[in-house]
């Protein structure tokens, strides 16, 4: 038993990984420019499902097919911030979050529309295959996932800290009127942290789908898990989704453990409630 | 033209509307009834989550929650207990009441406000559906068939038209309770608390008290709403009764209509039953699709409303008024 809890531990970390750098893009797009993003599980949807049919068409593997998805993931995150994003940026969060809703809802019809609301993944073949050492027992595509994750974490941790529009964007982060006086393109800066959200969410999206079943409907299971994450770690902290991110795969996957997975879910949202009252700042925010 | 007859005019419509609908039944078939039974439903409900939206300013994401305990009180009390859901409507009002209550007193003991609020509602309703979905004495993940029969003592109809009545009855409730807050003193201290809270609670507006009492009220009468469903569509499951779909229509409907008022939430809903309604009258239409093209336009809707029409579609009279060059005259 203490075996499988360990294994359980691991595989949830693995899966954290992935919840984390999806909720990293929520709150880089909150913590730089004060926007709530409710669309941001449907940024995973999307890629995942392109991804899931170049496989299936063309036999594409879905690590191949990032060299496609991370261009057009910008772009889409471009547009989105050019035609919503823009005209939102001086509204009230609510406004926010119905339009971004609204954008869910619409993408989650479209797929439905245009894929049908089965559950897939792409077999690949390694979906099943394991990584074994001693006791210890992992899945071999999750893993990769992860380390992907984690590649992004350190390559957008070496942009916001050396290059100049990785600076502007912290400095448009902490005092946007500020940061406009001294001479930076807030707008544009704004429309690259988007950007970047939505590329990181695509690039999740592409890792996942060799071993996570998903249909239109995952898009708010992913929003859940980003929320939850972000919530826990600190709305605009970028450890700090991290942090919530692993959290809460190895509490998920330690509820499949010990109770029925389906109430992965609750206990997560249940955590998420007690962080926000006795902690609303999020365990690792100041 | 006298300021009097100005102001008197749309309640001369609202009187023609009520009639209109009061006697819709007779000349409408079994299917028109459905859809507009539904769409009557939808406005209800829509009122009901605007009182705290759109009067309290408070972003409620959670009010499945409310719609799946009055749905699911009721109905239960009823399969196991042969409790009467004429009585069960209310046990579940109140029951989701004293949720609300609950809710509101640990939100505003730890001062959760804005996104906060918005994101911690929706978790208590996840919460709830997890629950739900794992809770054998209520079924779990199979849900509660409740049986097709014709029984008036027990809120069960094979005719259309009692249902009728039954959510306009409960609409004009929605209406009237609606009507009272805007009218009373509550309604002015909300609008206080919603538009500044310090500034309200500075001059002396207890803002808790109230918004409690606007979520209270709003949580009773969504539950009701959640056990006309029932009745109505005869079944009901954690997904149905607790999963985000309601919200997003109470969401949408309220906001298209035109949030903080009180005809806006019932023209938002019945203009998308209108809209659906045509769309399937389309001779294009009939697949299953149907409902997810329909689905894409209430979002796009939304989102042209938000964005040109912020005040939804019930500002739109004036828009044109003013549109015209006849601007300050009222």
């Amino acid at each position: 038993m203490f075996i499988v809890t360990l294994n359980a531990t691991i595989n949830g970390l693995l899966y954290g990984s992935i919840w984390g750098i999806i909720a990293l893009g929520f709150t880089l797009v909150f913590g730089v420019m004060d926007f709530v993003n409710f669309a941001q599980g449907f940024f995973v949807i999307i890629p995942a499902f392109f991804s899931y049919f170049l496989f299936v068409s063309w036999e594409i593997d879905p690590y191949l097919s990032l060299l496609f998805i991370m261009p057009l993931s910008f772009g889409l995150g471009l547009l989105v911030y050019k035609y919503v994003g823009v005209r939102l940026l001086d509204e009230p969060h609510s406004a926010h979050i119905v339009v971004t809703l609204g954008l869910c809802f619409f993408i989650e019809n479209l797929l439905l529309l245009l894929a049908g609301g089965d559950l897939r993944n792409a077999v690949t073949s390694y979906t099943s295959d394991t990584i074994q050492w001693g006791w210890m027992m992992m899945s071999y595509p999750r893993f990769w996932a992860s380390a992907v994750a984690w590649i992004c974490v350190f390559l957008l941790f070496l942009f916001l800290k050396y290059t100049d529009t990785g600076r502007s964007m912290r400095a448009a982060a902490d005092n946007r009127e500020g940061a406009r006086i001294v001479g930076i393109h807030v707008d544009r800066v704004y429309l690259i942290a988007f950007g970047v959200s939505v590329l990181i969410a695509g690039i999740a999206g592409a890792v996942i789908i060799p071993f996570y079943l998903i249909s239109p409907f995952t898009g708010m299971d992913f929003l859940g898990k980003a929320f939850a994450a972000v919530i826990i770690g600190g709305l605009g902290s970028i450890p700090g989704a991290m942090i919530g991110g692993l959290m809460i795969g190895v509490v998920e996957s330690i509820a499949g453990v010990f109770f029925k997975a389906s109430l992965g879910n609750a206990v997560t949202f249940f955590i998420m409630i007690l962080v926000l009252l006795f902690k609303p700042n999020g365990l690792f925010g100041e | 033209m006298s300021n009097v007859s100005r102001t008197r005019k749309p309640y001369y419509y609202l009187g023609g509307a009520g009639g209109i609908l009061l006697f819709l039944p007779l000349v409408m078939n079994d299917h028109l009834l459905t859809v507009a039974i539904t769409g009557l439903m939808w406005a209800y409900l829509c009122l009901s989550w605007n009182l705290v939206f759109g009067f309290a300013g408070q972003f409620s994401l959670g009010h499945a929650l409310f719609w799946g305990i009055g749905a699911y009180t009721s109905t239960v009390l009823f399969v196991n207990y042969g409790l009467t859901p004429w009585v069960g409507i209310f046990v579940g009002g109140f029951l989701s009441a004293i949720a609300a209550w609950l809710i509101s007193l640990v939100v505003l003991r730890y001062r959760v406000k804005g996104v906060y609020f918005a994101l911690m509602t929706l978790a208590f309703a996840e919460v709830f559906t997890g629950l739900a979905l794992n809770w054998d004495y209520i079924r779990g993940p199979v849900g509660i068939l409740l049986p097709m029969k014709n029984s008036p003592g027990n809120l069960f109809f094979i005719a259309r038209a009692p249902y009728y009545y039954f959510i306009l009855g409960l609409l004009c409730l929605g209406l009237g309770v609606t009507y009272g807050i805007q009218k009373s003193k509550l309604g002015y201290y909300l609008k206080a608390v919603r538009e500044d809270e310090e500034a309200a609670e500075v001059s002396g507006v207890p803002s808790s008290r109230y918004k409690i009492l606007a979520m209270i009220i709003s949580a009773f009468l969504t539950a009701l709403g959640g056990t006309f469903y029932a009745q109505f569509f005869l079944y009901i499951s954690p997904e149905i009764m607790f999963g985000f779909g309601s919200q997003m229509t109470m969401m949408i409907g309220t906001m298209v209509g035109g949030a903080g008022t009180l005809l806006g939430p019932v023209l938002g809903s019945l203009v998308f039953s209108f809209l659906g309604e045509l769309l399937r009258s389309l001779p294009l239409a009939h697949s299953r699709e149907i409902v997810t093209v329909e689905r894409m336009i209430w979002a796009l809707v939304l989102v042209v409303v938000i964005f040109y029409l912020p005040g939804g579609l019930v500002t739109l009279g004036d828009r044109v008024k003013s549109r015209k060059g006849r601007p300050g005259t009222s």
